[in-house]
């Protein structure tokens, strides 16, 4: 390094960025000749960690203005070239590497960077691309301009208009955006402040609104943000740079407020200005995923899978053109019950980048209705999971019902803890070893916790070993109530080996009706929720006829009989649960939200052949809207 | 004569590159120069001064409108000029200026303004720029043509002439303006400065068009399509496909005259563009003028498609032309008329029926005269678009004033009298020209069918009323409010001069929402005042204001008038008279009075068939069940009263008279005998709106509400709208299920029945249920936090 003629200044600007500082200086360090930090008023060890890896610590007040800051960032700087960036923010190795070779080319004026954004701290997960202009030659007169998310580029046009800006390809991954983040709140709510205050001048800047829009979202006050995005529409040109992204992320918003029939128009609108946005599509997909429209949804996301490559400009989720759209069409598939369709989707998702646990285990609950025998499932499972941890694989074959598969693991070697015990115990349960379970229950020890729910399989394990030995075995040394009141699961997990013995042993154990029929109640409750429909039925069945009517059962069978297809049969339990016990408001919305599925469908039917038929589209989203917010699944602002 | 003077009005923001020459050009001719100034950064104020004007600011709202008004304000002159900056006067026309603001008859004129294109390529359009200095005429909206509006409800179109008096507008031109300053203002954009300046011209404009046309934009649209017409030369490849979409603009804004003068003018510019006939066929669709449609077709087909230059559709909004001459050969039926009709319309504030009435008679309507006394809606300009010729009359608002008026105006051989509420039956047209055809006496009574409410077609009263008479200056009409002319031709001519002619005419007047009808009431009751100062008390303007009373529900006051129009009217007093007493009497709950007025009545009149059902109503209501069911017989006897003789309502001679029987049956715990009764009543099927909730009601309650659906489908009355009848009524009972199975039946009929107007019923029906079963969630969990939270997904029920 040419010390005398530094090539590469480095220049930043802090405030309290002890926990980052450090991973973005070690990324960056080797690969540039000098690092300038402009501190505007750290109260940590933000100064003194800089200083230690090299770099030259300069301080300055912090006057609301993000490029007076910059500005004075850059004066001291010696280097020829100039690379900005922010403390929660990594280089990786390549663009490291590379750096210099970008600064010896003659023709370029200036370097644009993809700044890829995690939103959570998981890296398998949501990454969203943005663009912008990091590197740029050192001259007095190009300076940042813009209080909040200052800009260089006009003023280097300005002083230069042939200026040659070349987009580098190369990534800076930025860490702000992860929200368990707390001090991006602090940052966010910083600036909402600064925005509006800038607005108060300037109160007909489209960018202004626009970034206030995003900062209200991320703050989670929806309704405010949708107010700055309407304005930012308002006033912005066709030809804005940020109008693309506007779209995407009003229409986000009105999808999260659960605003369904605008954000189809505003995707409408602006897939006209930009049909090449698969974001948007993406977007259309999922409303109308919503309205359970599939076949329009289908079409979105399989238009979102033609891009195999996003324009640089639109600011784009990773894996829309990818796995996300394929996990989708997985569930696309699903609800047309076309199962191996949806697991050759699920499969290409895990395949293109879906490696979270919960894509793997949609994968297993696909596949297990997809294939006839439990040998078929075994193969396809055992090689399509390999990027799993132990853990989570087994669990997934277990669930999947691949028992077999669950032992081979087990036997396989390597280390087994509690958890693992008592999933191989289940299995051998489930082959109707009794000894070999119970060998592994005794594994267990008292300290353990899953010693409780050990103990419980291991008094099922000795009865239903023994039909015989039932009576002769003394009461349990743990109250069997408690259980059914703290973990109905396991007791719902022997239900599934064996039905009639289960509960003629529960029965046994429990001495007054009322406890069973409580138990009762809970498994089917569990049943209901785990799909397993026949079952549900007769658990609430012998719950009504053993005990008097109640209401609860009433509308428990109600939504059995719907899941199962029986809508009429169904609705008629929901208004006799109503007719019982009318002031339970649980029962008239369990009754509205089944109404209302059960009009939506038939209004789908009609949206089949009239699909340009505003006020059926209309309908559909005021019923859906309404659906969404029965789930309790709207968030609030 | 004085020598009238004139204001140029203008507002400006940094045009100091055109303003001095626009006020130079007009400096010979007017007297006052007036510059509204909405925030210039450059010396645009300073030259305008210079050059003699009057400077004033206002701060830029966004609104056009408001700043040109401002202008007008400060006006002094007699008349005003309008110009924009980039505006000049042609010299060679300045003269007709002059001449024109001599006229005493004339309130505005559509000048001419020309563009003036780099090569030399002109377009023109006629624009409203030059008008009287008075407060009304006030410009609306976003562009010039808007103060249109002002000046027609004010004066009538009459009032508004044309010359040739011409304005070049440099507007674009680059080699004369600052055109990134004037996109600036429009676009109010840095960014598109900074990124795109070059795309100001008028291809770009045209593709701005086009994308608000696809969102349904359509006057954003047509606000760039003129943007880019002042950019476009006629050789453009755009500029006929521009032409095209400015036309259909206009179109989808209802502004059908406009469009047609655009399209006249546009067919000498490409005479050989058959899509431009075709949008003219439009039009004259649109506005009901059959025969003119297929004329225009038929243009379109003789110019053929032979030039491609033109981006030919062929279609009619999506419609082959041919299936358009075939859906509507019905109705082409103008040219076998031997008569010359005119139509005349007495509307105010009717904004949502005119165009319907309009549209109803326009086939034969030689001409088209309406006459308001007071319209703040858009009423005129729909009328204006649509063909109509508009007459203002102030002060007096008595209806004979203004029909004799519009009758005055008439030239034809007959005359067609019309309220903006009126709609003539289309398939009774061929019946009006046959009678007219071979007419031989003075007028007719035609059948005018008076709808109650919006929510239930079938309740409606019949009545036959003069509305067509032959064009003869001593026919008039007397009285403030009624429709009496009968009675002067009755003085005009011989015996038996009124024949009736089969002719429906739907009357929508009654049905007005209450704030409406209060002011409605008023005033009525203001003109039948008149009419008592006119003709003394007599029997018509009492029965006029037991009229007005019963209209608003009040039954005492009514009964009151009523009374007294009875005690002073000639023996026997007329039908209508004794109908309406009867109701007020059945309406007041006095059934043994209602009673002992209909057997006077019926001495009189032994067919009038409504009287004895109001008494069946009444012997009900008294628990006289075996006298209710010998009025009820009779009335099925009857059959229904004649519309000729009789104020009718419907169904008191068929399927209410059923329902009568069968309420009385129910009362008599013969439940067999009722159901038969309400069977009998369904053979009507315009009665089903009366009879299908009875039935579901008495079969809810008599045979349970699981026997519904399976009791329609037995008998045959299973289809889709009585099914929604039917779900109603169950819904009102909170049979939750029943409702549900109904509907559902109901969607299947959309198929069934090809009738996809079903899905509006039943959606309604939907949210009625849905809003039913969440008004008893209330009901039974007041003040339930969970439960508030879905109220405003309720608001409406």
């Amino acid at each position: 390094m040419d010390i005398s003629k530094p090539l590469i200044s480095l220049c930043m600007i802090v405030k309290n960025e002890e926990e980052n500082i450090a991973r973005c200086l070690e990324s960056i360090k080797s690969y540039v000749d000098e690092i300038l930090i402009l501190d505007t008023g750290s109260t940590d060890q933000t100064p003194k960690i800089a200083k230690k890896l090299g770099a030259v610590v300069s301080f300055g007040t912090w006057e609301n203005d993000f490029s007076r800051a910059r500005n004075e960032s850059i004066k001291a700087a010696k280097g020829k070239w100039i690379l900005i960036l922010d403390a929660d923010e990594e280089v990786p190795e390549e663009t490291g590497r590379a750096l210099r070779e970008l600064a010896e080319k003659e023709e370029a004026e200036a370097y644009i960077f993809n700044i890829v954004n995690y939103t959570t701290k998981d890296k398998d997960c949501q990454k969203q691309i943005g663009l912008n202009l990091r590197m740029f030659r050192n001259n007095p007169l190009y300076t940042f301009q813009g209080k909040i998310h200052e800009q260089i580029k006009g003023n280097i046009l300005k002083a230069n208009p042939g200026a040659k800006i070349i987009h580098s390809g190369l990534n800076i991954i930025h860490y702000g955006y992860c929200s368990d983040n707390k001090k991006r709140k602090e940052k966010n709510l910083r600036n909402i402040e600064l925005l509006k205050e800038a607005l108060a001048e300037n109160p007909r800047d489209a960018f202004l609104h626009y970034n206030l829009g995003v900062s209200y979202y991320v703050n989670g006050r929806l309704e405010k943000a949708i107010e700055h995005y309407q304005r930012a529409k308002q006033l912005t040109g066709t030809k804005a740079f940020f109008r693309p992204v506007l779209f995407r992320n009003f229409a986000i918003c009105l999808f999260d407020l659960t605003r369904y029939e605008e954000a189809l128009n505003l995707l409408n609108e602006g897939l006209s200005y930009y049909p090449d946005y698969p974001d948007l599509y993406y977007l259309k997909g999922q409303i109308y995923f919503a309205l359970r429209l599939v076949n329009h949804a289908q079409e979105c996301f399989e238009n979102c899978l033609k891009f195999t490559r996003v324009k640089p400009e639109y600011v784009s989720t990773q894996g829309i053109n990818g796995f996300l759209s394929y996990e989708y069409l997985a569930d696309i598939y699903g609800y047309k019950n076309n199962w191996p369709k949806a697991t050759e989707y699920q499969l290409l998702a895990v395949k293109n980048g879906a490696k979270s646990y919960t894509s793997a285990h949609r994968l297993a609950v696909f596949a297990a209705r997809s294939f006839q025998n439990k040998r078929d499932l075994s193969v396809f499972l055992k090689e399509n999971l390999h990027h799993l941890t132990r853990e989570n694989k087994t669990n997934i074959l277990f669930n999947a019902g691949c028992f077999n598969l669950v032992l081979e693991e087990f036997e396989s070697g390597g280390e087994n803890n509690h958890q693992d015990l008592l999933l191989a115990a289940k299995a051998q349960m489930h082959f109707k070893k009794w000894e070999k379970a119970q060998k592994y229950l005794d594994l267990i020890p008292a300290n353990s916790e899953n010693y409780q729910e050990a103990q419980i399989l291991k008094y099922f394990c000795l009865c239903l070993k023994d039909q015989s030995s039932e009576q002769k075995l003394l009461k349990p040394d743990f109250s069997i109530r408690a259980v059914i009141n703290t973990n109905p699961e396991i007791i719902y997990q022997l239900l599934l080996f064996d039905k009639e013995r289960t509960l003629s042993i529960c029965k046994n154990i429990l001495n007054s009706s009322a406890d069973l029929n409580l138990l009762l109640s809970k498994l089917g409750k569990i049943a209901l929720k785990t799909g397993n429909l026949n079952l549900a039925e007769s658990l609430f069945l012998s719950n009504l006829s053993s005990s008097h009517h109640s209401p609860e059962i009433y509308r428990l069978l109600g939504e059995t009989y719907i899941s199962m297809g029986e809508k009429t049969e169904g609705l008629y339990f929901l208004c006799q649960a109503v007719l019982m016990e009318p002031n339970k408001s649980e029962n008239y919305l369990c009754l509205l939200k089944h109404v209302v599925d059960y009009f939506a469908e038939r209004i789908r039917e009609i949206f089949r052949i009239y699909p340009h038929w505003g006020l059926i589209t209309h309908h559909l989203c005021a019923l859906t809207t309404f659906r969404t917010k029965l789930d309790g699944k709207e968030v609030s602002s | 004569m004085k020598k009238k003077s004139i204001s140029l009005c203008m507002i400006a923001k940094n045009e100091s590159d055109t303003i001095g020459q626009c006020i130079k050009s007009a400096l010979p001719y007017v007297d006052q120069i007036v510059v509204v100034d909405t925030g210039s950064s450059d010396n645009t104020r300073e030259i305008a001064a210079n050059l003699g004007a009057e400077v004033w600011e206002f701060p830029w709202n966004n609104d056009f409108s408001a700043a040109r008004n401002f202008s007008l304000e400060k006006a002094r002159s007699d008349w005003i000029l309008f110009m924009d900056c980039d505006e000049e006067i042609d010299q060679n026309t300045g003269q007709l200026l002059l001449e024109a603001v001599k006229s005493d008859f004339y309130h505005a004129y559509y000048i001419k303004v020309t563009n003036i294109l780099a090569d030399k390529n002109q377009v023109s359009l006629y624009s409203i720029r030059l008008f009287r200095n008075l407060p009304q005429y006030r410009f609306r909206g976003k562009i010039h043509e808007q103060i249109a509006g002002s000046i027609l409800e004010n004066c009538g179109q009459e009032k508004i002439g044309r010359i040739n008096f011409t304005l070049l507008h440099h507007g674009y031109n680059p080699e004369k303006v600052n055109i990134k300053a004037k996109i600036m203002r429009n676009i109010s954009l840095l960014e598109e400065e900074r990124n795109n300046p070059k795309k100001n011209d008028g291809f770009y404009y045209y593709n701005l068009g086009i994308e608000f046309i696809r969102q349904g934009k359509f006057q954003e649209a047509l606000e760039k399509f003129i943007e880019s017409l002042k950019l476009t030369v006629n050789t453009a490849g755009y500029a006929p496909s521009l032409v095209n979409k400015l036309v259909v603009c206009l179109i989808e804004l209802k502004r059908y005259r406009d469009a047609l003068e655009q399209l006249a003018y546009f067919q000498e510019v490409y005479p050989d563009y058959s899509d431009l006939y075709l949008l003219e066929a439009t039009c004259h669709l649109r506005c009901g003028r059959f025969s003119l449609a297929k004329k225009s077709i038929e243009k379109a087909k003789a110019v053929g498609n032979n030039n491609t230059i033109y981006p030919v559709e062929g279609t009619i909004f999506g419609q082959k032309p041919e299936a358009l001459l075939e859906t509507y050969q019905n109705l082409m039926l103008a040219d076998q008329k031997k008569f010359q009709l005119s139509v005349c319309i007495l509307a105010n504030n009717v904004e949502n029926n005119i165009a319907r009435c309009l549209t109803s008679i326009a086939e034969l309507a030689d001409e088209i005269i309406l006459v308001t006394t007071g319209c703040d809606d858009n009423t005129l300009n729909i009328a204006y678009q649509m063909g109509a010729t508009i007459f203002r009359l102030n002060g007096d608002k008595s209806l004979s004033k203004s029909r004799n008026f519009a009758c005055q105006q008439a030239s034809g051989d007959w005359i067609l009298s019309l309220n903006g509420e009126e709609e003539v039956q289309q398939a009774d047209l061929k019946t009006l020209i046959d009678y007219l055809n071979r007419a031989e006496i003075p007028a007719y009574k035609v059948k005018v069918k008076s709808f109650f409410t919006q929510n239930d077609w079938s309740l409606y009263q019949e009545e036959a009323l003069c509305k067509i008479f032959r064009n003869n200056k001593a026919f008039s009409y007397q009285s403030c409010i009624s429709e009496d002319i009968h009675r002067s031709i009755a003085d005009n001519c011989r015996e038996e001069i009124l024949g009736f002619l089969p002719l429906t005419i739907f009357n929508y007047s009654f049905i007005l929402k209450p704030p409406f009808k209060q002011e409605n009431f008023k005033k009525n009751i203001a003109l039948i005042v008149q009419d008592i100062k006119k003709f003394g008390k007599n029997t018509a303007v009492y029965e006029a204001l037991g009229n007005e009373f019963m209209k608003i529900n009040n039954f005492k006051k009514a009964l009151y008038y009523l009374k007294k129009a009875l005690v002073l009217s000639d023996c026997p007093a007329s039908p209508s008279l004794w109908y309406k007493t009867v109701n007020c009497l059945f309406k007041l709950n006095s059934f043994s009075d209602a009673i002992d007025l209909v057997k006077k009545a019926v001495q009189y009149y032994p067919d009038y068939t409504n009287l004895f059902y109001l008494e069946g109503l009444c012997y009900l209501k008294l628990g006289s069940l075996e006298e209710a069911e010998k009025s009820f017989t009779k009335c099925l006897e009857l059959g229904e009263a004649n519309w000729e003789k009789y104020l009718v309502q419907p169904g008191a001679g068929s399927y209410l008279a059923h329902c009568g029987l069968a309420e009385t049956y129910l009362k008599e715990n013969n439940l067999q005998k009722c159901l038969k009764q309400y069977q009998l009543a369904a053979r009507y099927p315009e009665g089903h709106n009366t009879v299908i909730p009875l039935l579901t009601q008495v079969i809810i309650e008599n045979l349970g509400a699981e026997r519904v659906l399976d009791y329609l489908q037995e008998n045959n009355l299973a289809s889709g709208l009585n099914l929604c009848l039917a779900s109603e009524t169950a819904i009102r009972k909170d049979c939750i299920i029943t409702s549900l199975m109904l509907l559902d039946t109901a969607f299947t009929k959309i198929h069934e029945e090809k009738n996809s107007g079903l899905y509006e019923i039943i959606s309604e029906k939907i949210f009625k249920l849905l809003g039913r079963i969440f008004n008893n969630a209330i009901k039974d969990n007041p003040q339930n936090p969970e439960l508030e939270n879905f109220k405003c997904f309720f608001k409406y029920s």
